[in-house]
């Protein structure tokens, strides 16, 4: 199963708000070899929002049993609820929608630091594979926000009401997430960005 | 003292662990790639002493699509 899918199971359902329990109950059914946890811990949120760390444990020595896969999705609960609902739900998509590019060395780890704290290049001779990471990161946001906002409460609202009239706080506080992401999936270039999240799922 | 980095990289590939893939979730006011690793090694330090799940709940019910959007 893609995170279009998962998309499109929310969609099914036609309930908000989406509860993050049952988005992760989903991704561990999908991936059942692999133990996930969520913890939320105190962190200034101005320095980190959250981490996702995918881990194996390698068998003892001589053992015969297989590593074991693990993930760990950290959020900072100093943020708000709305907020650490998407912060989470973002980290969860990468589990189920594994990164055509991983950090799985030291270097890669220490880059990507880097990278992350700067601007975002995206030109030919000068992108490098964190880059692409970063991207990857923004796009896994978007993936969340189609998760959180299904589809059907845009298309409800803006058959009843026109963008100016819709009040994007009561959206807000229907859907449980920041309002900046709901102005942005009730906007006219939502419809698009979703079906080529689809699109590539 | 170790810097934050090394920190961070000490945890990833600590008890034997290997890492498949890491992602960061910067905050706005991140100083550093060593800032920033640093805030990472003190969320994952906390969240590997931590036995439970802890799962940011909703506050409401969750409603039809359509009857809240009747509401609005």
């Amino acid at each position: 199963m893609s995170i279009g899918k998962v998309v499109r199971h929310f969609e099914a359902i036609g309930k908000v708000p989406v509860d993050i329990n049952d988005v992760l109950a989903l991704v561990r059914e999908i991936c059942p070899d692999e133990k996930i946890r969520v913890r939320g811990v105190d962190i200034d949120p101005g320095r980190l929002k959250g981490n996702c760390y995918r881990y194996k444990i390698p068998p003892q020595t001589g053992s015969s049993l297989m590593p074991v896969q693990c993930s760990l999705i950290v959020y900072s609960t100093r943020m708000s609820t709305f907020e650490q609902r998407l912060v989470c739900c973002k980290e969860l998509v990468h589990i189920v929608n594994p990164d055509p590019i991983v950090t799985r060395t030291s270097a890669e780890v220490v880059h990507l630091a880097e990278r992350v704290t700067k601007k975002i290049i995206l030109k030919p001779g000068q992108t490098t594979s964190n880059d692409i990471q970063v991207f990857l990161d923004h796009l896994a946001v978007w993936h969340a926000v189609a998760i959180l906002v299904p589809f059907g409460i845009r298309e409800e609202l803006l058959a009843a009401k026109s963008i100016d009239q819709i009040n994007l706080d009561a959206v807000a506080e229907a859907l449980e997430i920041p309002r900046d992401y709901v102005k942005t999936a009730l906007g006219p270039s939502w419809a698009l960005m979703r079906e080529t999240i689809l699109a590539y799922n | 003292m170790k810097s934050g980095t090394d920190k961070l990289l000490s945890l990833l590939f600590g008890e034997g662990r290997e890492l498949v893939n890491f992602r960061f979730f910067p905050g706005e006011n991140v100083t550093s790639a060593n800032d920033l690793c640093e805030a990472s090694h003190d969320a994952l330090r906390q969240a590997l002493d931590t036995q439970e799940d802890t799962i940011p709940g909703v506050t409401r019910e969750p409603a039809q699509i359509a009857e809240l959007v009747a509401k609005m």
